[in-house]
């Protein structure tokens, strides 16, 4: 069926089946699920409009897209956002459903999100597209619209960040006074990159 | 990642990845549905105008692509992913009256000799058409059972507003297409469009402006501000001249159709009720679902009206059919025009859409022709009712059927199609 010539509908399709679930998720982690599948309903038709643009891989450029949409969504309509943030917030904070978790994991994870929730919101971003949206730093780059060799110095600084903050969190969780649900970052008030 | 990793000092990445909440967990599946809706809506919606053809691959070859521009089409059932449930919805919500069955109604008129008031403007008001879509329920009815290829042949045409050197001027692009859906274990689906596809000046006073501008290969169309939705230009070129037919599988393992937001199997679609309110409300859980909690006015009639359409062209039940017909019939907002006939000189009853549409040619409004003698469906048309500057500048009048998919056999077969020699995939 799939010969050499592929048609850029045949790309398009292509690329949508591949990426949505990771640009959802993407969109999920800035504006919760809600917002996030209508940014990502947006991005791809962003992508459909231009798809003779896109580059390959696919995947950075859409999330590059998904970002710059949940920006305009932050000046378009900060009342929205800061819902959709709120959501996001929860959802990064790692509320979620413990039940099937060993209590170690539980408390790692809580520490690990901590110690993220601490970070800078630049941090956060850039950590977060290569630990959980699974990025290389080149890729990140692209989508954060910077060098690869900026990116990296980036990288290496918000690394030590949550190094330090996971020694500070891990020591927390694992003392006398119990963490949980300690104060939540400002995820939503937003320095920008 | 246990207790061991804490003092052993684990890569702060690595513990962030493990740290990730499930719910931004990619593998995680995403809603189908919404998917696959949102990718029918981007497809057929985003560009307003043709340019749908263009990103096919078709540039101009003429050839209609199953992913109608514009207000979707029909169904397209399931293309690889996903299934560009072409019913493209647009607006939304209404109120629905339970009106009645009718088809004793049906029973009691005769389908010739009715004539259509043409000031009906509300459909709530029964007219002669009316009646005469329900006499081509009780044709429905009665059709041949079951086969191993559900086999459709279709005729189609659409215009459009070409520029070259200075000149303005209509091209409009025929082709036909076989679509053939395998309804048995491992039987196949195969849609083949743009079968004699021709792409040229749409009279001979386009043909003599097109020479004036030099008798160009490729003319270009300017979609400055489509239909609305879209604020990016589109700018879409045709190449004059015959084109190649595209080959397409349309469905995922036994999905073989889409019906609103789902992708359905032949058992599926057998399934589906042929009492009427039954079907509304099966046809009105879909609306619900697949357009969350939008609401306005007339955009569940549109809906309706287009899924019942689609459904008649199905391999339903016979009864399903007919109970699909009565269906459209008492949509509200829905106006039954009585008698038209369609672009292939075949006479029947025109069942508009309740929303017209503004694009680049101006605005349109969809129908439905349906022939009340034997309760096939005939075609499905766009017609231009205020053209645009441009189109008037073009030549096209109210009234110019702009885009037409005309119905040429329907029914059971028991072998597979074949796929031209030329035909791309």
């Amino acid at each position: 069926m799939k010969g050499a010539h592929v048609t850029p509908a045949e790309r398009f399709r292509d690329i949508y089946e591949e990426c949505y679930p990771r640009v959802l998720a993407y969109a999920t982690s800035l504006v919760g699920r809600q917002a996030g599948e209508d940014i990502t309903s947006e991005t791809f038709t962003v992508a459909w409009r231009r798809v003779r643009d896109i580059p390959r891989p696919a995947l950075p450029w859409l999330l590059g897209v998904a970002r710059n949409l949940v920006r305009e969504l932050r000046r378009r309509d900060a009342l929205r956002y800061a819902v959709a943030a709120e959501e996001a917030q929860r959802i990064s904070s790692g509320e979620r459903n413990r039940s099937g978790d060993i209590a170690a994991e539980v408390t790692d994870r809580q520490a690990a999100l901590h110690a993220l929730a601490s970070l800078s919101e630049a941090d956060r971003e850039l950590l977060t597209l290569i630990a959980w949206h699974g990025l290389s730093a080149k890729e990140a780059a692209q989508v954060l619209h910077c060098t690869t060799a900026s990116l990296t110095v980036r990288l290496f600084r918000a690394r030590r960040r949550l190094e330090r903050a996971l020694e500070t969190a891990q020591a927390a969780e694992a003392g006398p006074t119990p963490a949980a649900e300690t104060a939540l970052p400002p995820q939503h008030q937003g320095a920008t990159a | 990642m246990k207790n061991s990793s804490r003092s052993g000092r684990p890569d702060a990445m690595k513990v962030l990845a493990d740290a990730r909440p499930d719910a931004l967990d990619p593998s995680r599946p995403a809603d189908p549905a919404r998917q696959r809706t949102d990718f029918a809506r981007i497809i057929a919606d985003t560009a307003g105008i043709a340019d749908t053809a263009d990103f096919l691959g078709a540039t101009g070859r003429g050839h209609t692509s199953p992913f109608r521009r514009r207000v979707g089409f029909r169904p397209l059932g399931a293309v690889a992913l996903a299934a560009a449930t072409a019913t493209v919805v647009v607006v939304v919500g209404a109120s629905n009256s339970q009106a009645p069955d009718g088809s004793s109604a049906a029973q009691r008129h005769t389908p010739t000799g009715t004539h259509a008031p043409s000031a009906t403007t509300t459909a709530t008001v029964p007219v002669d058409g009316h009646i005469e879509l329900l006499a081509a329920a009780t044709k429905a009815a009665s059709a041949p059972a079951s086969g191993t290829y559900w086999q459709t042949s279709t005729q189609a045409e659409y215009v459009d507003v070409a520029e070259a050197g200075s000149q303005v001027f209509a091209v409009h692009s025929t082709s036909r297409e076989e679509w053939s859906v395998g309804v048995r274990q491992g039987s196949g689906s195969l849609m083949v469009s743009g079968l004699d596809s021709v792409t040229e000046p749409r009279t001979a006073a386009d043909r003599a402006r097109w020479r004036a501008a030099g008798s160009p290969g490729t003319v270009r169309t300017d979609v400055a501000k489509a239909s609305g939705s879209t604020s990016a230009g589109v700018t879409r070129a045709y190449t004059l001249g015959a084109g190649h037919p595209l080959v397409m599988r349309t469905n995922i393992d036994d999905k073989i159709y889409a019906v609103g937001p789902d992708n359905v199997s032949y058992e599926d679609l057998r399934a589906l009720p042929s009492d009427v309110a039954e079907l509304r409300r099966h046809l009105e859980e879909l609306y619900a679902r697949d357009n969350g909690g939008d609401t306005g006015s007339g955009g569940r009639s549109e809906w309706m009206l287009r899924q019942a359409g689609d459904l008649v062209t199905m391999p339903v039940k016979p009864a399903v059919r007919a109970a699909a017909y009565r269906v459209m019939a008492d949509l509200p907002g829905v106006r039954v025009v009585g008698h038209s006939t369609d672009r292939l000189g075949r006479e029947g009853v025109a069942v508009e859409f309740p929303i017209a549409y503004k694009g680049p040619l101006g605005t349109t409004r969809e129908r439905l022709v349906v022939d009340p003698a034997t309760g096939a469906m005939l075609s499905d048309e766009t017609v231009l009712t205020t053209p645009s500057a441009r189109a008037r500048a073009a030549g096209l009048k109210a009234g110019t059927t702009v885009d037409y998919r005309a119905t040429t056999k329907m029914g059971w077969g028991e072998q597979q199609i074949t796929v031209p020699k030329n035909a791309r995939s």
